[in-house]
């Protein structure tokens, strides 16, 4: 992992062929150009997410009621 | 457009006309017409002429046809037709059985009277802004052919506005229903949550999945949204509040409502024409205070990553066997979907928490938000970036930027159509609290009587 951390292509490359694998997935050569731009796009739109900083008092996962 | 339905059920119920004859003019325009905007991937003659043929044996029997008596309407190809395969927009779902019975919301509308004319074309699994279909085509704007109807609930808008049908029911869960109104020049109507049942209709996203109308006029959407209404144990998010009819409501105006204009990111990042029409609308109605909408950025965020995680979810099983059968489009959305952190899908859900929230607080000092719909007007299909507010931005990426935010958290609200002179048609988002869609139609009403949908 940490390797594979060492520069952004490799990381996404690294998700491509092993994340989707845990889900089952294989990704096709053809589809790989555009999963990789798809998948880049998530991480700029997901940004604003992740740099929000919630309040403590937000519950740490959302709540299930038996 | 076609009269409106409240004008045709006024006249089927008193006999100027018969469902029929109404029946067999949609059937006809559609016939003529829909080639131009391909809104349609079915049309219903039989069914059509069956069920006009019944809203007329009521009345020849002096029987209550219901409000919507012979109003053609059609839905969005997600939605169950009993005997139709239910395609979503896709190939993976069109070797399926046809449905054996109607959704929930086409059931409430026959038994309202209106009468089913066809299914709509859509993006693939709804995930998309431009209805440019790989299996079934792409619609187009009745406004101008090289330019997108919007989506997903693309087939909806387009159909209402060309006049094909005076009613359409799409769904929504980051624009689905807003966007296709706004570039279509029509109202386009998202209930609060958990309001309308989603029985019998696609998932995409579970957990802000809308159905609701799209019209001509607030008096139809209005209508419309009352038949629908009520319990529905098949949906378990359906609420199990009685229903609360907004058409009574609607002539009441504006006194007593406490109305504001979104400030900050909602009057940033649009063109010329959505920013006038904002000013207008707020003009016309008397609006001039501001309030902030916290965190929108973060919550168009969360709502794209619940989008991408849910939605991947529902897909998975195909996308293992048979990616080749998805629109390419889509399929990269889905499949770049499956990679994403879990971290961050359960940090969306925990700010969707605090969204809430902070909403709720601001709900507490206003009852009603005016905010743009669509940054810019209807684009070319051969657009990827537009110049907007000084920067070129990705058309399919942006187009959401007003409505995603918003319906995280299933807030009812309406788009009212803007047509400004010399543009084409974008809207307005009236934003309401939950459960307060009298109000947000209230709102509609006095901006239609007002003249601001050109």
């Amino acid at each position: 992992m940490r390797e594979h951390a060492m520069d952004g292509l490799k990381m996404d490359e690294y998700a491509l062929d092993t994340i989707a694998a845990l889900s089952g997935l294989v990704i096709p050569a053809e589809y790989r150009e555009g999963v990789l731009r798809q998948w880049r796009l998530n991480q700029a739109l997901a940004a604003p997410l992740l740099a929000f900083e919630l309040p403590n008092d937000v519950p740490p996962a959302p709540v299930f009621k038996p | 457009m076609m009269g409106s339905a409240l004008a045709i059920a006024a006249a089927v119920r008193s006999g100027a006309t018969s469902a029929r004859e109404v029946a067999q003019v949609a059937l006809d325009r559609i016939g003529a017409n829909d080639s131009v905007v391909h809104a349609f991937t079915a049309v219903l003659h039989d069914r059509a002429m069956a069920d006009a043929t019944r809203v007329d044996a009521l009345i020849k029997a002096g029987q209550d046809p219901g409000p919507l008596a012979g109003v053609p309407f059609a839905v969005k190809n997600l939605f169950d037709v009993a005997g139709l395969t239910t395609l979503a927009g896709s190939r993976i779902l069109a070797d399926n059985p046809p449905a054996a019975t109607d959704a929930f919301a086409v059931r409430r509308l026959c038994d309202a009277g209106a009468v089913l004319v066809g299914a709509l074309n859509m993006e693939e699994f709804a995930y998309g802004f431009m209805t440019d279909n790989a299996h079934h085509g792409r619609t187009t704007n009745p406004h101008d052919s090289a330019r997108t109807a919007g989506g997903s609930s693309g087939g909806s808008g387009a159909a209402v506005a060309a006049g094909l049908v005076p009613l359409a029911l799409g769904s929504d869960t980051n624009g689905s229903i807003r966007v296709p109104s706004a570039f279509c020049g029509v109202y386009g109507f998202k209930p609060t949550y958990g309001r309308l049942s989603r029985s019998g209709i696609v998932p995409f996203v579970p957990s802000f999945d809308h159905v609701g109308p799209l019209a001509g006029t607030v008096g139809d959407i209005a209508a419309a949204y009352d038949a629908m209404q009520g319990h529905d144990p098949a949906d378990p998010v359906a609420c199990t509040r009685d229903p609360e009819f907004a058409t009574p409501l609607l002539s009441r105006g504006l006194e007593g409502l406490r109305m504001a204009i979104a400030a900050g990111y909602f009057e940033n990042g649009m063109t010329d024409p959505s920013a006038r029409a904002l000013a207008a609308a707020a003009a016309a109605i008397g609006v001039t205070r501001r309030v902030t909408i916290p965190a929108p950025d973060a919550a168009r965020a969360a709502a794209y990553v619940i989008t991408s995680v849910e939605g991947t979810s529902l897909q998975l099983a195909n996308l293992r066997i048979r990616p080749q059968d998805f629109d390419p489009a889509t399929r990269d959305r889905f499949l770049a979907g499956a990679l994403l952190p879990a971290e961050w899908y359960v940090r969306a859900q925990r700010f969707r928490a605090w969204f809430r929230e902070a909403m709720r607080a601001v709900f507490r000092d206003v009852d009603l938000i005016l905010a743009p719909a669509v940054p810019f007007e209807a684009p070319r299909f051969t657009d990827h970036t537009l110049h907007v507010a000084g920067e070129d931005v990705p058309v399919r990426a942006t187009i959401g930027r007003f409505t995603q935010p918003l319906s995280l958290i299933g807030l009812p609200i309406l788009v009212v159509p803007v047509r400004l002179p010399g543009c084409l048609p974008v809207g307005i988002q009236v934003i309401g609290a939950p459960f307060n869609e009298a109000a947000v139609l209230r709102v509609g009403q006095a901006l239609e009587a007002g003249g601001i949908d050109g």
